[in-house]
């Protein structure tokens, strides 16, 4: 089947999305004016859901952005909900004629949050496939096995559904020198030649014929067993080699998908470190404060107690001094001299002062007066000014300070406290916990596939054996013989070119990424995909990983994107962001070497963009279901 | 000049605090906050302010000695704060006594007030009687709270908290008793002048 042309995609129910696509008649592209949040990632990922994986194999393998997987169903309604995606397109045969087919996966369940591992609970899917409206239907994993089949859609899936998502993937893929092999992986898958199996096929109903004419030729019975026996060989063998290579698919598949993972976790693991590391150097940066609070506390602490006499209150030396001249003034307290004339009159028995000798009563005066002098030290205290030492302690403006820098100390334990995983960050644990059993279960796979194309390689031999045994015995094929060698030695030829075209179809392929590349960035620029350097852009023949900037990236992206595609329509998802000046020149380029494309864009993409895809756009709603 | 010399007596919560502070004088990286007191003497001091602005009483002038719990040898001059202290002494007597009254004894009055400056400017009595007096007051406890003396004892290992205990309240609280003091002895002297 050639030239597909896509004249519907419908969406029903997708968490809350209902829109219909439909595009324009074969020859014309379309674009679909699609504002943020209304379903264009959607739609690319839910095509690439549905061509990649078949109904047995769909369940939790739906993915969207960074989530994978992620739940199909809509995690806002509750009980039992129905989503349904129907793919409508046409393709030519051999012959030129139109034929009509339609892809319907209806996906039931209900949504549970605690439902491992996403919360799609009791997920129900189920694929039907329409061929020529009804002419013949296929169900269940038939459905992709004819698309895989027919149209290679599970190859390509990933590319024909373009999106900023898996250009920046691509972009990734070609800057890392690490994952050459994942590129070239995917580069491999795209070489094989549908062309050479065709003629091996061929050369296989070739052989068929030679047998049957000589078998008919027989008359002998036991040659007529002889012969029998040989064809079911044949037939055998043949089975048994499609199916080795069947199983090589699936280990370069699960092997693929296990190196994305693998790449995948690596990646989650770079993000949770640096997560965490950002989060160590904010608990340092809120630990040292907190060390230097619990220094100035202590600190001010030892402070109050280094000088205590700073505590007296020493405003209070006017007001000591002033009761002291209070109690000396109204008290008549005698003064210091007086000690040393008492003692003096009393010692010479005459007043010191009249000269008169001291009667009976005079002494008893003067006694009397003695008395009352104050010792020398009790008059120094009465005499001397009082004075306190100056001080600025505040005890009030201490204790607040402190209590200020104890509530900071607190606040800093919640933030400390705080820190912990961000939601999002959260989420990269969870992805990355939910990585290692899908990594396990797809080395367990590997294992198994391997051990069985080992066996199957073993059934190989000994059938071969056995039918050239049989050939050998058998006198009947001896007229044959020469013909059948030379289809066997075909088929060896074919085989021994399929691989020489691997190589050529990767320098076939890296052509014509840098023929992209010239005509979207102008001839000066050009790409190169080896074994060696992976994807790299070349600008006036050097080539780097730096070279273009972020937009030639891009566009190298979108360009190994359309060369990667096995199917003609390409569905670009919002395609303007980040290659500046060249959304012109590649929306020329896109509209040029597709037959169909189909524009998914933003408002804002109109302008230099969607006009030169389609002169009509049209602009989708979501409607209520 | 006023030197405590000999054996101070002491309640059993201060005897404590200068063990601590003796023990960390001895260390080459002390911890705690008791270690802020430069002097063994210095709790002591503060200890006595605080027992005299909360007892608001005058000591004993009778009494030669008053035990406590403890008892710590000192030698140490404390003429700076004796001084101060001594004032507030006189002040509070005065407030108890009143202001000499010309209508009244006063040859009476001078003798009683001469006779209480020379008890508290005598070292012996001022080691023996003053001191103890009111670090023993101090040491009381008040109706729901422990003493001034026993949460001096436990501000030393306070890790980050605001506690009735932490040196800032203590300050604090010093302050409080020191303010009512003066509202309650200093300030009413000055009105009656």
């Amino acid at each position: 089947m050639n030239d597909i042309h896509f004249h519907l995609i419908k969406v029903a129910g997708y968490r809350g999305r209902n829109f219909t696509l439909k595009m324009n008649p074969r020859g014309k592209n379309s674009v679909f004016i699609m504002d943020g949040n209304t379903g264009k990632t959607t739609t690319i990922e839910l095509l690439r859901w549905c061509f990649r994986f078949k109904q047995s194999e769909a369940a939790n393998k739906f993915e969207h952005m960074w989530y994978k997987p992620a739940h199909i169903l809509d995690d806002t309604k509750k009980g039992h909900q129905t989503c349904e995606i129907t793919v409508q397109f046409t393709a030519l045969d051999d012959a030129n004629s139109e034929h009509f087919f339609q892809l319907r996966r209806v996906t039931e369940g209900e949504f549970d949050p605690n439902y491992p591992p996403i919360g799609d609970k009791n997920l129900s899917i189920s694929d039907t496939f329409e061929i020529d409206h009804g002419s013949e239907v296929l169900q269940g994993d038939e459905a992709n096995d004819y698309l895989s089949r027919e149209f290679r859609f599970d190859e390509c899936a990933e590319y024909f559904c373009f999106d900023g998502e898996k250009a920046r993937e691509v972009m990734q893929l070609a800057s890392d020198s690490g994952k050459i092999d994942l590129l070239l992986n995917l580069v491999n898958r795209r070489t094989t030649h549908p062309a050479l199996e065709e003629y091996k096929r061929r050369l296989d109903e070739l052989r068929e014929k030679v047998l049957a004419e000589a078998k008919a030729k027989i008359t002998e019975k036991a040659l007529q067993i002889s012969m029998g026996k040989l064809a079911g060989k044949m037939r055998a063998l043949r089975q048994t080699e499609k199916n080795l290579e069947e199983i090589k698919r699936q280990i370069d598949w699960n092997s693929l998908a296990e190196k994305q993972l693998r790449d995948r976790l690596k990646q989650l693991d770079e993000k949770i470190t640096s997560a965490k590391a950002e989060n160590v150097i904010e608990r340092n940066k809120y630990e040292l404060e907190q060390k230097n609070i619990r220094r100035e506390v202590a600190e001010k602490r030892l402070s109050i107690y280094k000088d205590t006499l700073k505590w007296i209150f020493a405003d209070l030396t006017d007001a000591v001094n002033q009761i002291k001249t209070e109690v000396k003034e109204k008290g008549r307290l005698p003064e210091p001299y007086r000690e040393e004339l008492i003692k003096s009159c009393k010692d010479s028995g005459s007043c010191e002062i009249c000269g008169r000798p001291l009667d009976e009563a005079s002494r008893r005066r003067i006694e009397s007066l003695e008395r009352q002098v104050a010792p020398h030290e009790v008059q120094v205290f009465l005499s001397s000014d009082f004075s306190i030492p100056a001080s600025t302690f505040n005890p009030k403006i201490e204790n607040d300070t402190i209590k200020r820098l104890i509530e900071k100390h607190r606040e800093l334990d919640l933030k400390i406290n705080s820190i912990k995983l961000s939601e999002k960050d959260a989420q990269l644990v969870a992805e990355r916990d939910s990585l290692d059993p899908q990594i396990n279960a797809l080395k367990e796979k590997i294992a198994g596939l391997s051990a069985d194309a080992d066996a199957l390689k073993e059934l190989i031999e000994g059938l071969r054996r056995e039918v050239k045994e049989l050939r050998e015995k058998n006198a009947a094929l001896a007229e044959n013989k020469i013909i059948l060698d030379k289809i066997d030695e075909s088929i060896q030829i074919i085989d021994g070119a399929a691989e020489k075209i691997k190589v050529r179809a990767t320098e076939i392929i890296s052509n014509v990424i840098s023929e992209g590349v010239s005509s979207v960035l102008g001839p000066k620029f050009s790409a190169r995909l080896s074994q060696t350097d992976g994807l790299v852009l070349g600008e006036d023949g050097f080539y780097g990983k730096e070279k273009g900037g972020y937009s030639g990236r891009l566009i190298l992206s979108y360009c190994f994107a359309e060369a990667m595609t096995l199917v003609d329509p390409i569905i670009v998802d919002t395609p303007v962001g980040n290659i500046g000046s060249q959304r012109e020149k590649l929306a020329d380029h896109l509209a040029a070497n597709h037959k169909q494309v189909v524009l998914l864009c933003l408002p804002t993409e109109i302008i230099n963009f969607a006009p030169f895809i389609s002169p009509k756009s049209l602009e989708i709603k979501n409607l209520e279901q | 000049m006023i030197r405590i010399k000999g054996n101070l007596q002491i309640p059993e919560n201060l005897y404590q605090i200068i063990n601590i502070i003796s023990e960390e004088q001895k260390k080459h990286e002390p911890h705690g906050y008791l270690i802020g007191f430069e002097r063994l003497i210095d709790p002591v001091l503060i200890g006595t302010l605080f027992g005299l602005y909360k007892s608001q009483e005058l000591p004993p002038i009778n009494k030669e000695e008053i035990s406590l719990q403890k008892s710590y040898e000192f030698n140490v001059e404390i003429s700076s704060f004796a001084n101060i202290f001594n004032h507030f002494l006189f002040c509070l007597w005065v407030k108890k006594k009143g202001l000499p009254d010309k209508s009244k004894d006063i040859v009476k009055y001078r003798e009683e007030l001469y006779s209480f400056i020379s008890k508290i400017l005598d070292p012996d009595y001022y080691r023996s009687v003053v001191i103890p007096f009111y670090l023993n007051k101090a040491d009381e406890s008040e109706s729901n709270e422990t003493s001034f003396l026993y949460r001096l004892w436990n501000s030393d290992n306070l890790g980050l908290e605001l506690q009735r205990y932490s040196p800032e309240y203590l300050a604090l609280e010093f302050n409080s008793a020191q303010n009512d003091f003066i509202e309650d002895v200093i300030l009413p002297l000055q009105k009656e002048k």
